[in-house]
């Protein structure tokens, strides 16, 4: 029986099994025993004399055996000594059987034993031929008892034979057969001899039980219960159906129905047998289908918590035999869903880095009670992570049965964990920057501001002359430029980055634009001797629809740092237009970056030279700042080409709106005051021309000189001097359109925005206030407004913003 | 103190222009006529007369509100042409009458001022309009 099986108990009387007939063939010796050395002394009967004197010795030998080699599991020296009894009984038996077959009495027993009994025979010992052959075959049983089980098996034989002899004499004492128990004249085979030989044999098949129907004697099972029973109504029962045949034929009754009241007991008996035996089996079927109900259940439970889990689960014998996988574990490791054997095995095991010269077991126990490991494995056409846990399965004796496997996708989780760990990166890149940005701010902050308190300083505390005077106000005035410089751009970077900067779009004239550049650089370059060239390179267009304020800090932001970084040659803007999109490129000859700076070259709070001791001073924000604005005009911001000491080229580039029909202008530019009203004009579109416009003030002089803007560009402009004309004017006409005043009498701006908004007008309304704080602004458009103008309108600001709003319209309403 | 900083503002409206003639240019380059520009100024005289009258009605009546209102009103018909000085003060009007704490000693320069920057504006003003040789 394999150890991880499991067994029936044994039964619980299966002790008294040896116990109850060694004890009593032990009474029944020691009795004998005691009426042959004491029958003079206390008077003791023949009747006493159960069984002669060698015979009962040899008994008491054969009970005492039995018992030590009963406990031979517990006490060693016990089965040697049993073993040595079972010699002296061997020998006795042997030695009498000898004597009797070669008719070679030599007296050696009497010299032991003096002979009380009648001399009945000439032989000595007083001992059948039967006890001597027995004791020779218990004896012999007795010496092979061991740990072998061949040996074992020949001691139970031996027994087996011993209990036939004794039961053929018991036998014919009952049935008063005297052939089974007398073979020879003189001594017989004694009742008492019978039934301590059968008794004696019967415990000896409990010593080392090896035969199945002994296990299953001793078995607490069903079969166990079932075959005692049988066994004793075996032994029993043919003894009562034989008495019954006797008691009849005694009776005189004719020897046919003797013999058919035998056979109606045999057949009711073997009926009684039969239907127990049905029942028994019975029982047996039900609860063999309750267990495989139960199996069923239990694998079904199983089923359903691998195919529900999510993992991947598989069982494999210890040879790579897969005995359950979940559909999971077969996707994953690409088994084909009837496959039985885990042909990837191989694979599998140099996936998980199994050695050849290790046992699965081996591996899977290095590290005690299992391994756990993250792998990658292609499945589906993608890479997965998983987290593998190979565990070993044992019983409970731990004995290895085969391989558990179970992982987890972790791809997800891996992810997370790459983008964790680059956050984490980038958050500390980021704190170092915003360290270094803090540092440098400090310093750039506390120098102007330094300067401004030495000069106010000065101011107070001195005498100066009205030159002297208007000089410290310059440099304050510098300073207090700088200042705010380094708070714009602060404040536009967290802007943009928050995502909040406001792009105010309004045509742009080229040539101003280009002008005020070339006048703005050229008082910075004269500073440092460096030429500024200013030119047009290709065709531009005379005017462009973008942000001006944005559009100028990108350019001078770039063109200042070429020439803050230029000691000597010059600076170069070249502008040209192409698809919608008007390009600055800006050369110098500086000092040009180095190729392994380039990476932080955009990046914001750093600089290329971040060192204490840097030549130029900055804030680490320009470029960055300029790239995302230029991004926000539809542009960008690049770095054409660089090298140490070879000068930089930055190209600038945005959106300039949809171009067509414009002449464009190339070469020089000069200044032209016609050039903006041409301009202008031509940007109003003809769609703008066709909308409707009301016009909301109560100062005639805003309404005329709006209106008469708005007329001479050929627009369509109705007045209204207050809120309440608007409204009447609105319910009776459609407008496309409405230039609204804050404040007026009887009904201000807000107060007609929110009517008109409530009436349903869904058209762009404008804001026009002399109000120039920013909180009016957002005041507007919180409030219904589409946009905001203040007053004095400037016509250009006045077409772009037209412009934008009914743009934002049409967009909106497709 | 008070002086001082009567002085102070005084300054710093000296250091605007009476009329931008940029602004005026720019007027008359809708129109080059002048029609507009003469129809402007009229309406400027015209209003600024009406409302600085009552700017001074109302702020002897103490109606603060009332005079940060036709300030408001006006300022943009002087921005209109260009008259920045005057622009100014009635910014300056508008904002302080506004204040929780009235500076009447600061107010009643500025409110002094107007009539006299009016008329200031408005001779300059007319130096640019068609019956002006």
């Amino acid at each position: 029986m394999k150890e991880n099986e499991i067994s029936f108990k044994e039964f619980k009387y299966a002790d008294y099994f040896i116990l109850i007939p060694v004890n009593l063939v032990f009474a029944l010796s020691v009795v004998s025993l005691f009426s042959w050395f004491f029958t003079t002394s206390i008077g003791v009967t023949e009747i006493s004399l159960l069984l002669n004197q060698n015979t009962a010795f040899s008994f008491l030998l054969c009970s005492i055996a039995t018992y030590c080699l009963w406990f031979k599991p517990k006490k060693n020296w016990l089965y040697r000594f049993g073993k040595a009894i079972g010699l002296v009984v061997f020998s006795v038996g042997f030695y009498t059987l000898y004597q009797r077959m070669n008719l070679f009495p030599t007296g050696l027993d009497r010299s032991i034993v003096i002979d009380l009994g009648p001399p009945t025979s000439d032989f000595p010992g007083h001992m059948s031929l039967q006890s001597s052959f027995i004791f020779t075959l218990l004896g012999a049983s007795l010496l092979l008892n061991s740990y072998n089980r061949i040996l074992n098996r020949i001691s139970t034989f031996l027994n087996g034979f011993v209990f036939f002899i004794s039961l053929i004499g018991l036998t014919g004492y009952i049935f008063k057969a005297e052939s089974l128990y007398q073979i020879e004249d003189t001594l017989r085979f004694t009742q008492h001899s019978a039934l301590s030989g059968l008794l004696i044999s019967f415990a000896g098949l409990f010593i080392s039980p090896v035969s199945k129907y002994v296990t299953m004697l001793l078995s607490d099972s069903a079969a166990g219960s079932f075959a005692r029973r049988i066994s004793l109504a075996s032994l029993v029962l043919p003894v009562l159906f034989g008495r019954i045949g006797v008691f009849f034929y005694y009776s005189g009754v004719d020897n046919s129905t003797a013999y058919a009241s035998v056979a109606i007991s045999c057949f009711v008996t073997l009926i009684m047998i039969t239907w127990k035996s049905a029942t028994a089996f019975d029982l047996v079927d039900r609860d063999r289908i309750d267990s495989e109900n139960e199996k069923l259940k239990s694998t079904a439970q199983i089923d359903s918590l691998l195919s529900s889990s999510p993992f991947g689960i598989a069982f494999f014998t210890a040879e790579g035999e897969m005995l359950r996988a979940n559909q999971i574990f077969r996707r994953y490791l690409q088994i084909d869903s009837h496959q039985k054997n885990f042909h990837q095995l191989e694979n599998f095991k140099n996936l998980i880095g199994f050695h050849a010269d290790q046992t699965l077991n081996e591996f899977i126990r290095g590290t005690g009670q299992g391994r756990i490991l993250e792998l990658s494995i292609e499945a589906d056409q993608k890479t997965h992570f998983i987290s593998l846990n190979l565990f070993p399965v044992m019983t409970k004796q731990n004995e290895f049965l085969g391989l558990g496997i179970s992982f987890l996708d972790i791809t997800h989780l891996k992810q997370i964990e790459t983008e964790l760990i680059l956050a984490r990166d980038n958050a500390e890149v980021s704190n170092r920057s915003k360290s270094f940005f803090l540092a440098n701010m400090s310093h750039e902050i506390r120098t102007p501001i330094g300067i401004i308190m030495g000069f106010v300083d000065i101011l107070n505390s001195t005498n100066l002359s009205d030159e002297e005077k208007s000089n410290n106000m310059a440099i304050i005035k510098r300073n207090c430029r700088q200042l705010l410089n380094i708070i714009d751009d602060i404040l536009d970077i967290s802007k943009v980055e928050a995502g909040q900067i406001k792009i105010r779009k309004e045509f742009i004239n080229s040539t101003e634009l280009l002008q005020d550049l070339r006048s703005i650089l050229s008082l910075k370059a004269e500073e440092k001797n460096i030429k500024i060239e200013v030119k047009i390179t290709d065709k531009i267009p005379p005017v462009f629809f973008s942000d001006s304020t944005r559009l100028r800090q990108i350019i001078l932001n770039i063109c200042g740092n070429a020439i803050k970084f230029t000691r000597e040659g010059h600076v170069s803007i070249e502008c040209f237009f192409k698809e919608n999109k008007i390009f600055f490129r800006i050369q110098d000859t500086g000092l040009g970056i180095e190729a392994n700076q380039l990476g932080k070259l955009f990046k914001p709070f750093s600089q290329v030279d971040s060192s204490a001791t840097r030549e130029f001073g900055g804030t680490g924000l320009g470029l960055a700042l300029s790239q995302k604005l230029a991004r926000a005009l539809g542009g960008d911001l690049i770095l054409e080409k660089t090298g140490l000491h070879e000068g930089s080229t930055f190209l600038i580039s945005v959106e300039t709106g949809h171009i067509e029909e414009v002449d464009l202008i190339e070469g020089h530019f000069e200044k032209n005051e016609d050039q903006k009203k041409l301009v202008e004009s031509i940007f109003v579109s003809e769609e703008l021309k066709k909308k409707a416009i009301l016009l909301v003030d109560d100062s005639p002089d805003n309404r005329l000189l709006i209106s008469f803007m708005l007329r001479k560009l050929g627009l369509k402009v109705e007045l209204a001097i207050d809120g309440r004309d608007a409204l009447q004017k609105a319910s009776a006409q459609k407008f496309d359109l409405i230039l609204m005043d804050l404040q007026m009498p009887n009904m201000g701006g807000y107060e007609a925005v929110l009517n008109l908004r409530q009436m349903g007008f869904k058209h762009p309304i404008v804001a026009l206030t002399a109000h120039a704080m920013k909180d009016e602004k957002e005041k507007c458009l919180a409030n219904g407004f589409t946009d905001y103008l203040t007053k004095p309108i400037d016509r250009a600001l006045l077409i772009s913003t037209l412009t934008a709003v009914t743009s934002l319209q049409k967009e909106a309403t497709q | 103190m008070s002086d001082q900083n009567i002085f102070q503002i005084d300054q710093i409206l000296l250091s605007f222009v009476t009329v931008d003639e940029v602004k005026i240019r720019e007027v008359i380059s809708y129109d080059p006529e002048k029609q507009l520009l003469t129809e402007l100024v009229q309406i400027f005289d015209s209003e600024m007369k009406e409302k600085i009258g009552l700017i001074k009605d109302a702020y002897a009546s103490a109606l603060f509100s009332e005079v940060s209102k036709l300030a408001h009103r006006i300022r943009s018909t002087s921005l209109n042409l260009g008259a920045v000085r005057l622009s100014e003060i009635l910014k300056r009007i508008e904002y302080m009458t506004l204040e929780p704490d009235i500076i009447r000693t600061e107010l009643d320069f500025l409110i002094n001022s107007l009539e006299k920057e009016f008329f200031s504006a408005s001779a300059k003003l007319h130096t640019f309009t068609a019956d002006s040789p």
